[in-house]
């Protein structure tokens, strides 16, 4: 299993930390309970074909420290297929689609926090060539509110001061590519604040052909962090990154290799 | 628990909004469509109401006789805590209607059940400057897309069918006054066949430069942009531009030092209302705002040109090619924002010239020569294309009247407001009639071809007017003035009222408590409608101005009505929802405004079809 967390310092085989999987993984529930079946039909399309797979890790804290930043880590590079996208889902949010990715060229590992709204499982959904669908859980103990409350940016006088402001690094000997943005990430539930969130995000190479892609949804946290893995050749970058939100502000940066 | 089973109901709520959003695609709106909008009654696809902004419709189902009958088919609540100051004019296209609210937002609702198909809220920052509300007066629609202005100074495209932002530019800064209230328009340029999205900005009192912008409709990309302080320079294609009239702007003063005075850098002249377009002559047409400062004596000696006037603009390269200034050097921020009606006009020797119509905040009709106007070449400034002029109030203190020769106002001494004495903060108090809310201000008069009338939503008042000393400050008002808005009648401050262009003769009027704000429109069922600050939707006879009918919404109108035909049937459509300048400016008026709730709807009427039948 190719978690992230073998190329940490320090490492250790077996991994230091390791994804649970079956009913462990959300919270000791069968998997096929709560709002699952119905985001099965509404986000992957009613699959014939899916199943809990191993192979595709996620990573999360047993309890939410922090319900506007919960952070999670996919990691499905252990499955042996290509994989087309794969569809985070959180069992019980206001807004239960969180991200789609599409790996493209990159390897299919995804770093995020996302906003918790009551305690309960986010699910990754892998779509492999094979029209198969591979199912990796974590379940999150949180006290919740994160999707409902206002964004701390609106506890400054001027919620535009450093908006859009994009920092990243690029590790060639790794590939890990880590990003931030600033940006409020409005889901439109907090009084008087309308929604005002990322819509796509792309990784692009140097020559504007695309790397990676996301479709971000409104359970992203604020200021949202990510974490990508490149393989070797587009690891010696530069990378470009192109988001853009529901207003149409559209966000532009380019990261060198910094060893 | 509880919480669990309303988060869980609120995730099957978002499932049922994801269906419901695969709406019908309605059919793209063509140029053709625009320019004959004012013929096509199923339709309403320019603020105006046309090309020409004429508010006329040739639709007579809701008539003298059958008004009576009129009853709501719907209405819908624009929600949120955000009641204020709804002064939209909406838009009908394939059965979908358009409609903004205040707070730069935006609603595509089904023109038959009311049903809310989508809605779009900008995100805005909080330090933006609007003077005179939080205000929007509507969109314009065009190709798959809507577009309309947002108070944070942007402009946004979006999908009609689905809502979703096409495009987004921030045109200039919020942070020192810049916002964008009116609806853009739509214009097509006869020489190059490109199609875009004209539109300005508001802020004169905050001290900005007037611009109009021309925007690429698919990406928002600036084509050109006109100042309209003189010497100030334009852009054209992504590069500079020429200079407005002459680089060495004569109609404003030099300091000792032989530079610009201060005034100079931050003149005014935004254009903050919605253009016409002259097909003919293939120009567009919108009034320039105020200079500023609003005092008087920080642009003295000169007219300072181009504001306080209607300016035509060639769509090719955003060049001005002609001016007509109603109030030069403009003391009492009279601006000359007010719609410029196109229409035929046929003079007291029954010569019919191409004219335009303008009822200036400073209490004068103009009837102006859009051919001398439209004219390429020559003297920017045409103070003679001027084909008449009249009184539309009473009591007017700045000016006898506009010599129809020079084309200028004939002034009254003593109604510039003196400067400061040596070591007072403040000028003497004169009055002035009208004041700077003015005989009539934003709320567009209509026009009927068939009775050949203007109908002008009109206000006596007068107000207490005093220069204080000036110095610009980004961000802050750039005025210089104090004053205070009083009362010139005991029984009403709002008078409908209409006119004969040729005659200037005032054929009728009524008389409302309240100021009043709202638009008009004129139909072919002889009918003229508006809305009252005290919540009322009316119906006169455009003949001889008798009410005919009225609607309490709840909240006070200051908005635009509209009418269209859907089904064999004709509707009436405005919204409701109290604000604007008067609650915020209007001093001793706060006796009548504060008795208004506020609000954020929209109505629509029809005459039910069992009445209709009884009409038969």
């Amino acid at each position: 299993m190719a978690l992230l967390t073998d190329i940490l310092p320090g490492a250790a085989s077996p991994p230091l930390l390791t994804g649970k999987t079956g009913p462990a993984a959300v919270g000791g529930d069968a998997f096929d309970s709560g709002m699952w079946p119905s985001h099965r039909q509404e986000f992957l399309g009613d699959p014939a074909v899916w199943r809990n797979d191993p192979a595709v890790t996620v990573l999360a804290p047993g309890a939410a420290e922090d319900s506007s930043h919960v952070p999670f880590l996919i990691d499905a590079t252990a499955v042996t297929r290509p994989i087309r996208r794969i569809v985070v889902t959180i069992d019980y949010s206001p807004f239960p689609k969180a991200i789609v990715f599409h790996p493209g060229r990159a390897l299919p590992l995804l770093g995020f926090g996302v906003k918790y709204e009551v305690g309960g499982a986010l699910r990754a959904s892998a779509e492999t060539g094979a029209a198969e669908w591979l199912v990796g859980a974590a379940y999150v103990s949180a006290l919740g509110g994160g999707c409902s409350a206002p964004a701390a940016a609106h506890q400054r006088p001027d919620w535009q001061e450093g908006f859009g402001e994009l920092r990243a690094r690029l590790w060639p000997e790794t590939g890990r590519l880590r990003m931030r943005l600033r940006h409020p990430q409005d889901t439109g539930l907090a009084d008087g604040i309308p929604a005002h969130h990322l819509t796509e995000l792309a990784l692009l190479d140097a020559s504007g052909a695309e790397i990676a892609t996301l479709e971000l949804h409104e359970p992203l946290e604020e200021n949202p962090a990510l974490t990508f893995l490149l393989p070797p050749d587009l690891a010696r970058g530069p990378v470009i990154i192109h988001a853009r939100d529901n207003l149409g502000y559209t966000f532009e940066g380019r990261v060198e290799a910094t060893p | 628990m509880n919480r669990f089973l309303k988060l869980t109901s609120a995730s099957v709520l978002a499932l049922t909004c994801a269906v419901a959003l695969a709406q019908a695609e309605t059919s793209p709106v063509t140029w053709e469509d625009i320019l004959n909008d004012a013929e096509t009654t199923d339709d309403v696809l320019m603020y105006g109401m046309g090309v020409k902004a004429q508010r006329f419709s040739s639709l007579d189902q809701i008539s003298t006789e059958t008004v009576k009958h009129l009853r709501p088919a719907w209405s819908f609540s624009f929600g949120d805590e955000k009641q204020r100051g709804q002064e939209t004019q909406a838009l009908v296209h394939d059965g979908v209607i358009y409609v903004t609210g205040s707070y730069s937002r935006m609603w595509a609702l089904d023109a038959r059940t009311g049903k809310r198909l989508w809605k779009f809220e900008a995100r805005l920052p909080e330090d933006i400057r609007p003077c005179c509300d939080v205000i929007n007066r509507g969109a314009a629609i065009y190709g798959d897309k809507v577009f309309f202005g947002t108070l944070d100074a942007s402009i946004y495209a979006l999908n009609k069918d689905t809502g979703k932002v096409v495009w987004r530019q921030k045109f200039e800064d919020h942070k020192i006054g810049y916002t964008m209230t009116g609806a853009p328009t739509i214009v097509k340029d006869k020489e190059t066949g490109r199609v875009m999205l004209i539109h300005g900005s508001s802020g004169d009192e905050f001290g900005v430069v007037g611009k109009l912008y021309a925007r690429d409709v698919d990406t928002g990309e600036e084509i050109w942009m006109r100042p309209f302080v003189e010497g100030h320079k334009g852009t054209l294609a992504g590069a500079e531009g020429t200079v407005t009239g002459d680089p060495a702007a004569p109609s404003w003063p030099n300091s000792p030092d032989g530079s610009k005075v201060e005034a100079w850098s931050h003149g005014g002249g935004a254009p903050w209302q919605s253009a016409s377009y002259d097909p003919e002559t293939n120009t567009i047409i919108v009034g320039a705002g105020n200079p500023a400062p609003w005092n008087t004596w920080a642009r003295t000696p000169g007219d300072s040109l181009y504001t306080s006037g209607q300016a035509y603009v060639d769509p090719t390269n955003g060049e001005l090619v002609g001016f007509y200034q109603h109030t030069p050097n403009d003391a009492w921020d009279f601006s000359g924002n007010n719609e410029i009606i196109l229409f035929d006009y046929k003079d007291k020797d029954g010569n019919v010239h191409r004219a335009g119509a303008h009822a200036d905040r400073n209490g004068f009709f103009y009837v102006t020569d859009i051919d001398a106007l439209s004219k390429r070449g020559g003297e920017i400034n045409r103070p003679t294309a001027l084909l008449n002029a009249f009184p539309f109030v009473d009591g007017i203190t700045w000016a006898k009247g506009i010599d129809l020769e020079t084309g200028r106002p004939i002034e009254v001494e003593g109604q510039r407001p003196p400067l400061p004495a040596e070591g007072e903060t403040k000028g003497a108090s004169i009055e002035v009639s009208p004041p700077f809310l003015g005989g009539k201000n934003w709320n567009p008069m209509s026009y009927s071809p068939k009775t050949g009338l203007f109908y002008v939503p009109a206000n006596h008042w007068t107000e207490d007017y005093w220069t204080e000393n000036v110095t610009y400050q980004a961000g802050a008002a750039y005025l210089g003035q104090g004053f205070r808005i009083k009362r010139l009648y005991e029984d009403h401050i709002g008078t409908l009222r209409a006119f004969d262009p040729a005659t200037g003769e005032k054929k009728w009027e009524h008389k409302e408590e309240f100021p009043l704000w709202a638009g008009t429109l004129a139909t072919a069922g002889d009918l003229v409608f508006t809305g009252t600050s005290d919540g009322f939707v009316k119906a006169f006879h455009s003949e001889t101005g008798e009410e005919l009918w009225k609607f309490n919404t709840g909240s006070g109108i200051v908005s635009s009505p509209i009418t269209w035909e859907m089904d064999g049937k004709q509707y009436l459509g405005i919204a409701s929802g109290y604000g604007g300048a008067v609650p915020l400016w209007g001093g001793d008026m706060a006796t009548l405004t504060t008795q208004v709730s506020q609000g954020g709807s929209f109505w629509v009427f029809e005459i039910p079809d069992d009445l209709m039948t009884a009409t038969k």
